[in-house]
């Protein structure tokens, strides 16, 4: 730890926060140092059950694929490091660490940089996406990995995960109503209070709120089925195109709301527009049909 | 009469387990009170983390202790300057009231330190009027002397308390039974208050019934178990669960009573001594026990774990709290969400 990671250890100690030091978090094209993922297990009832061997079969699939890329490294429960390893290629490294489930994006850290080499590892409360599951192993494994990586740490009031938001690296953050001011999350929360926590956590200073999705019912609404940024100014937005859909009007509000504002430059964005997979016969209550769910490694 | 009260617009305080928006804490800084303050302070912390896991949370800390309170807490806590006599939030911090249409409130009653039994206590009597100035709703002033510490509601028109503590001439002596009742009804806004005899063998609070007895659910409450006939509070506990029996609540519903044993076999020097589980508390998501380190602490684990099987149970080791005489519950002071 150099000495300027250990002033900002004594200033995040001393109350400051990651926004309020410089620190935010970089766009995901900005350059990885790596792509951490988690490992699926089954210790707990309302879990992947019979369909536990597929879910890892394809996460390893994931885990290959972006290894071509850009290191990976898994977080796994220890008990379940022997079963990992075998699985997963021998470039991908293995990290014990009590956890539960592969939902990495939202039950992992974020990754903060002040552009000069520092780094802060920050979190959120994570309340299982609203209390929705009685699963609490990940409660604290973002905050482990942090510790364990020895990296300054900054625990955000905020309760929320990481898929709820996506910044292009330079102060503008886009998140939904109806996650951040669910009360499921963040109950008496105004927009202006979970905006400055945006800042203190990850250096926004322009929030932009689309509506969300209320149907949506496990993440309620993260953006990262809505749309994701490909450089500053330029998002991907995902509409459905069935006008006999309810994802039709969602995804349309979506849109208007995010056609209607600026980002922290001033600018309006440019919007590219994909269809989600709305032709696909949903297997389940929960499946996902988003192609901006995608990852930029 | 015309007086404008909470009740009379509309508010009430609801009950425990509705969302919060933080929980408010006060620092140790009372001289003499602990053994010794820093371990006091360190089990302070522990809980303050406990419940932070789960949701936001302020400490209030006199300017003087501001810079050593961060050092113990770590960036997460919010520091809150005000200059307090002593650390019992849930007694001289303020109760929140909402009116279920978005609008919040707060009511601020008079503080005397538990009937005078400490002095000063003029900087606890002002920070209920503190706290709800910094979280920016209005104070409804009541002249009753009382503590939060010393009702439980349902949030749905019920209130109990108990007969050892408000009507104690320690506090009100020029109140009768009838304008107390009538007194926490429009500052809370219920329509019924439940009487339990309460403990008037407390030194310290003369039987809050936050040590006795809560509600966990409207018509379901939680209360200290009698223990073996031996047990030096087994008629006091008695006479509680036997008043407490075929109660209705507000609504005409009997309660339900669950019942958890104390934690009588820690040793102490303290006269005072926390042993009460019921004393515990409820946070978004969660409940925070204290852990005596007994085999009591598993049993009422489970029984919390029993009756909210939607929240994690996290247990905090209370050892150097309970000695200044009150635990989780009574350093602890919820802000509901509107």
């Amino acid at each position: 730890m150099n000495v300027e990671q250990e002033n900002v250890r004594d200033a995040l100690a001393a109350g400051k926060s990651p926004g309020e030091l410089g620190f935010f978090m970089p766009a995901e094209t900005a350059p990885h140092a790596c792509c951490w993922m988690a490992w699926a297990h089954d210790d707990h009832p309302e879990g992947w059950g019979k369909l536990l061997p597929d879910v890892q079969a394809s996460m390893v699939d994931v885990a290959t694929a972006i290894s071509k890329f850009e290191p990976v490294r898994v977080v796994a429960q220890p008990e379940e490091v022997a079963k990992a390893r075998a699985a997963l290629p021998d470039t991908v490294e293995v990290i014990p660490l009590a956890q539960d489930d592969l939902w990495f994006r939202d039950t992992g850290p974020l990754f903060l940089s002040d552009g000069a080499g520092g780094q802060i590892g920050a979190r959120m409360i994570f309340n299982s996406w609203g209390g929705k599951f009685p699963i609490w192993g990940d409660k604290t494994v973002a905050g482990d990995l942090i510790d364990h990586l020895g990296l300054p740490r900054f625990d955000s009031p905020l309760t929320g995960e990481g898929g709820g938001l996506h910044t292009d690296g330079a102060g503008t953050v886009i998140t939904t109503e109806t996650f951040l001011l669910n009360p499921n999350r963040n109950p008496g929360m105004t927009k202006k209070d979970v905006e400055e926590h945006l800042f203190h956590l990850m250096g926004a200073r322009k929030v932009v709120w689309l509506p969300g999705d209320e149907e949506e019912w496990i993440t309620d609404g993260h953006v990262d089925g809505i749309l994701t940024f490909v450089a500053p100014g330029k998002v991907i937005v995902e509409t459905n195109p069935d006008t006999t859909s309810e994802r039709y009007d969602t995804t349309h509000e979506n849109l208007r709301a995010l056609e209607a504002q600026t980002d922290a430059t001033g600018r309006s964005f440019e919007i590219a527009h994909v269809h989600e997979a709305y032709t696909v016969e949903p297997t389940s209550d929960a499946m996902a049909t988003s192609y901006v769910n995608s990852y930029i490694a | 009469m015309s007086r404008v009260t909470p009740k009379s617009e509309g508010f009430f305080m609801p009950p425990e387990w509705a969302p919060h928006i933080r929980t408010w804490m006060m620092w140790p800084c009372r001289d003499g009170l602990w053994d010794d303050m820093q371990t006091a302070r360190e089990a302070y912390r522990d809980v303050a983390h406990a419940i932070r896991a789960f949701e936001p949370l302020t400490m209030v800390v006199r300017p003087e202790d501001a810079a050593g309170a961060r050092a113990l807490l770590g960036s997460d806590i919010d520091l809150m300057e005000s200059p307090i006599d002593d650390s019992w939030c849930r007694d001289a911090g303020p109760c929140f009231l909402t009116d279920g249409k978005g609008g919040r409130a707060g009511v601020s009653f008079r503080f005397n330190a538990w009937g005078g039994k400490y002095d000063p206590y003029d900087g606890d009597d002002a920070v209920a009027d503190a706290i709800l100035d910094a979280a920016d709703v209005r104070s409804y002033a009541s002249s009753l002397i009382a503590e939060g510490g010393g009702i439980s509601v349902d949030g749905e028109g019920s209130v109990l308390t108990t007969r050892s503590c408000f009507p104690n001439a320690n506090r009100n002596p020029d109140w009768t039974e009838a304008q107390i009742e009538a007194e926490l009804k429009e500052m809370l806004g219920a329509d019924k208050v439940i009487w339990l005899p309460g403990d008037s063998y407390d030194t310290e609070t003369d039987g809050h019934v936050d040590g006795i007895a809560a509600f966990v659910a409207p018509g379901h409450v939680l209360m200290e178990g009698t223990g073996n006939p031996d047990h030096f509070m087994y008629e006091v506990n008695l006479a509680n669960l036997e008043a407490m029996d075929q109660q209705t609540d507000a609504k005409g519903r009997e309660i339900q009573i669950t019942v958890i044993p104390d934690a009588e076999t820690v040793e102490s020097d303290s006269e005072k001594f926390c042993r009460s589980y019921v004393n515990s508390y409820l946070v978004n998501g969660g409940v925070i026990m204290p852990a005596y380190g007994i085999k009591e602490d598993a049993l009422v684990r489970e029984t919390f774990e029993t009756l909210f099987p939607d929240r994690e149970v996290a247990m905090v080791d209370i050892k150097a709290i309970a000695p200044g005489g009150g635990g989780i519950h009574c350093i602890t002071q919820q802000e509901p969400a509107p």
